[in-house]
């Protein structure tokens, strides 16, 4: 059977390292510039170099993100970084605008992706892409597992397809809503959401709604789709997203895809209840199925739980037989339930009834931004996520649920 | 010499074509293959008939985006109308040029660039692609780096002077299922206000999903010379969303080009007016604002790791990549910006065991130095 990439973003190496040790098959990041989330954390050209080498010591790809719309004086800039790409050892580069897809053919050979943001759509927008010597495109969303897969078969280009997260609500790269209400250039990495934004119809008394903005993508019981389809990438969408949420996503959808590959049926209520762990908006399949209609759009509802889990924090060091030295990024307190994510032995209960600090004094309670010290455990690693049960039930959205 | 394309106002009437000044090239959108497309047919050939009596050149506009099912719907609607009828064809989609390319080689294309497509190697890598016989330009491409593209262009460019500026177009419709009773005819015109910041933006749903626009309207009638001079060959003018009392307005200044004949055409215009980004495009400036630059390891200097947790006047926990000892001199990045340096007096691992050496790269813990704070970036060395 076909074994589609799992591929997930990462905003940083520690992102990076999470997804690959959680089970990406690849990762995508983006350098300081070029890309299109400024705000990201980004990656300098060092930390791409280390990142490639983790990723390839791991069996894992790393492709770059260049996929911003760039003017000449940008492109002038982009062939000293795009060596620096080389010698770093990428695996494949994410492009949109035919402009940096000439520059780069002209000077490295590196693999090019095209980026969604290029919203190509049939086999006809393949062969061209194809002929401009593109070797897999991320299409764009609004195209149906089965689309993708009849572009794949018409066009003899690889495809990858968004399967998770945060979703444009116009087609991507043809939204310039910030560029002109907030002078931030949405296409180059400023965008600034204003689909999220609370919107009235007509001038006075009209219906108020958020009448723009998406749910976010799940598209994990589709697996088998995807698989049949010989999809070759499932994206998975924010490389402005927490470690914990790369980490979560990854496993359910690569623990997915195995189990159908080694012909079990996965549990869907249990992996949609990993992915119910991470802040998200309500879910939809978007057009993965069916093209998209109102159903996909959020409504924001007013006090709505929108996870079940919050990160504790990442294992800085296990050491036998004495402790689990844990980074926190929220407040513990002892004895609170937390859970360490592994890949394969799913997730495991830590005890935090000693919590010390690194010198030994026993803490009531301890503030994100300090390192703890746990019980030792057997299965704990470096750089495992801890998580904690908020004690709220999920938002479930009537409509997906029907 | 500066020559111009238009649509016409809605609902469009072959007198309007009287209207228009000589040889202006007519875009005639149908609604099953433009965006914004209202014309059946038959309307669609009887304007272009006229048109073409009346020596204007036609163009049929193509300007959706595609999946391969709506190509092979959209060309029953092509075949029927026999593209060659037209003078040329506008697509935006590279789908749908290439499909045309294979199924009608020799029909001319005007190629949509508008959004994405803002230098001009890639301009010239779409015109070897398509050998279009025009490039419809972005309005987000400043007149002078337009001057600049035209020199090296070997095709005409085109953009748009007056009319409305999509901002966002998405094939869902989202407009219909909150106004259900209005649905009718799949043609909606509203508008919306943002509750964020009180904007307030034209939105159209037709066949092929919603349109917002933005809320003041591209108006470059001023500085059509300064247009022609930068080498722009065509002047579009999109007046589908306006009123025929503007076609002889229009004419007037267009054969005259004189200041106060704009006057009458701002009056009849609805909407405000903005050059949007004729004159400059700053809108990369603000991202350095976005994050904190210190937050940010530097390449320019060996990086050692990156501070967990400070605790006054008793430890700095480390997460390091690279050993080092009690004796070397850090330098800290402090969020703040400030660089602070102090030397390592001392090193524990995280059970309290000193040791001389920080070895191998992980948890270490050394003396204390005030301002330093989690986040902070070490480094072995002060020397870019």
């Amino acid at each position: 059977m076909f074994r589609p990439e799992i591929l997930a973003p990462a905003g940083n190496l520690f992102k990076l390292k999470t997804a690959v040790r959680y089970g990406a098959d690849a990762v995508y990041i983006a350098g300081k510039r070029f890309g299109l989330r400024s705000a990201a954390e980004n990656f300098t050209l060092g930390e791409i170099a280390e990142g490639c080498r983790f990723a390839h010591a791991h069996n894992a790809f790393v492709y770059v993100v260049l996929n911003g719309f760039l003017f000449d004086e940008e492109l002038a800039d982009l062939p000293p970084f795009l060596s620096g790409l080389k010698e770093a050892g990428v695996d494949a580069l994410i492009v949109s605008d035919l402009g940096v897809v000439t520059t780069v053919q002209r000077l490295v050979d590196i693999p090019i992706h095209l980026s969604t943001q290029a919203s190509a759509l049939s086999s006809h927008a393949a062969h061209f892409w194809k002929s401009c010597g593109v070797k897999r495109i991320v299409l764009g969303r609004e195209v149906s597992i089965a689309e993708a897969a009849a572009i794949k078969v018409n066009s003899g280009v690889e495809v990858e397809v968004f399967a998770h997260g945060a979703m444009c609500s116009a087609y991507s790269g043809n939204c310039t809503i910030s560029n002109f209400t907030a002078g931030r250039d949405s296409n180059r990495g400023g965008c600034v959401q204003s689909c999220r934004f609370r919107y009235r119809l007509g001038e006075q008394g009209g219906p108020s709604a958020h009448l723009f903005s998406s749910k976010d993508l799940r598209g994990v019981s589709h697996m088998d789709r995807f698989i049949q389809g010989e999809i070759n990438s499932l994206k998975i969408e924010g490389r402005m997203k927490s470690a914990l949420y790369v980490a979560a996503t990854v496993r359910t959808y690569s623990k997915a895809r195995d189990a159908l590959l080694a012909g079990q049926k996965p549990s869907v209520d249990a992996l949609f209840a990993e992915l119910d762990a991470m802040s998200h908006r309500d879910y939809s399949s978007a057009n993965l199925v069916r093209k998209a209609d109102q159903t996909s759009i959020y409504s924001h509802g007013e006090n709505e739980k929108t996870k079940t889990h919050d990160l504790v924090g990442h294992v800085l060091e296990a050491r036998k037989d004495c402790h689990v030295a844990v980074f926190l990024k929220n407040p513990l307190k002892p004895g609170e339930p937390v859970e360490m994510l592994t890949r394969y032995q799913g997730n495991i209960c830590l005890d935090t009834t000693s919590l010390r600090d690194l010198s030994g004094t026993t803490l009531e309670r301890a503030n994100p931004n300090r390192v703890v010290l746990l019980s030792w455990h057997p299965l704990a690693e470096k750089d495992l996520l801890l998580r904690k049960g908020n004690d709220a039930p999920i938002h479930h959205d009537p409509a997906l649920s029907a | 010499m500066l020559q111009f394309t238009t649509t016409l106002p809605y609902p469009p009437e072959p007198e309007q074509l009287q209207l228009l000044p000589d040889r202006v090239e007519v875009l005639l959108e149908h609604r099953a293959l433009a965006r914004a497309g209202q014309l059946e047919s038959e309307q669609l050939l009887d304007l272009a008939d006229k048109a073409r009596a009346l020596g204007h050149r036609t163009v049929l506009v193509w300007d959706v985006l595609a999946t391969d099912r709506e190509i092979a719907a959209a060309a029953t609607v092509l075949a029927d109308l026999n593209p060659r009828r037209f003078d040329a064809v506008r697509v935006q989609d590279p789908g749908i040029a290439w499909f045309l390319k294979q199924s009608e080689p020799d029909l001319p294309l005007q190629l949509v660039l508008e959004t994405g497509n803002h230098n001009l190697t890639g301009l010239e890598a779409w015109l070897q692609r398509f050998q279009p016989e025009r490039l419809i330009v972005s309005n987000e491409i400043p007149i002078g780096e337009l001057s600049r593209m035209s020199r090296s262009l070997p095709v005409p460019m085109e953009v748009l002077v007056l009319g409305r500026i999509l901002l966002f177009y998405t094939p869902r419709k989202l407009i219909s299922p909150v106004e259900p009773a209005s649905a009718a005819g799949g043609w909606l015109e509203r508008r919306v206000v943002s509750e964020e910041d009180r904007k307030n933006f034209p939105i159209v749903e037709s066949d092929h999903g919603t349109f917002m626009y933005y809320e003041k309207e591209l108006f470059l009638l001023p500085w059509l010379d300064e247009i022609e001079a930068a080498g722009i060959a065509y002047a579009r003018l999109d007046l589908k969303f306006h009123k025929q009392e503007l076609l002889p307005l229009l004419g007037s200044f267009l054969a005259k080009r004189e200041a106060p004949l704009l006057e009458p055409i701002k009056a009849c215009l609805s909407s405000r007016l903005t050059r949007g980004f004729f004159k400059s495009n700053r809108t990369d400036k603000q991202f350095t604002r976005l994050k904190n630059p210190h937050l940010g390891s530097r390449e320019d200097r060996p990086f050692l790791g990156q501070v967990l947790e400070a605790r006054k006047r008793e430890y700095i926990a480390l997460s390091t990549q690279h050993p080092f000892a009690v004796g070397d001199t850090l330098y800290f990045a402090i969020p703040e910006g400030d660089m602070l340096e102090a030397t390592v007096s001392w090193i524990s691992d995280a059970t309290g065991q000193r040791v001389t050496e920080a070895s191998p790269p992980g948890l270490w813990l050394i003396n204390h130095r005030g301002r330093v704070s989690s986040g902070t970036k070490v480094y072995t060395s002060n020397k870019v």
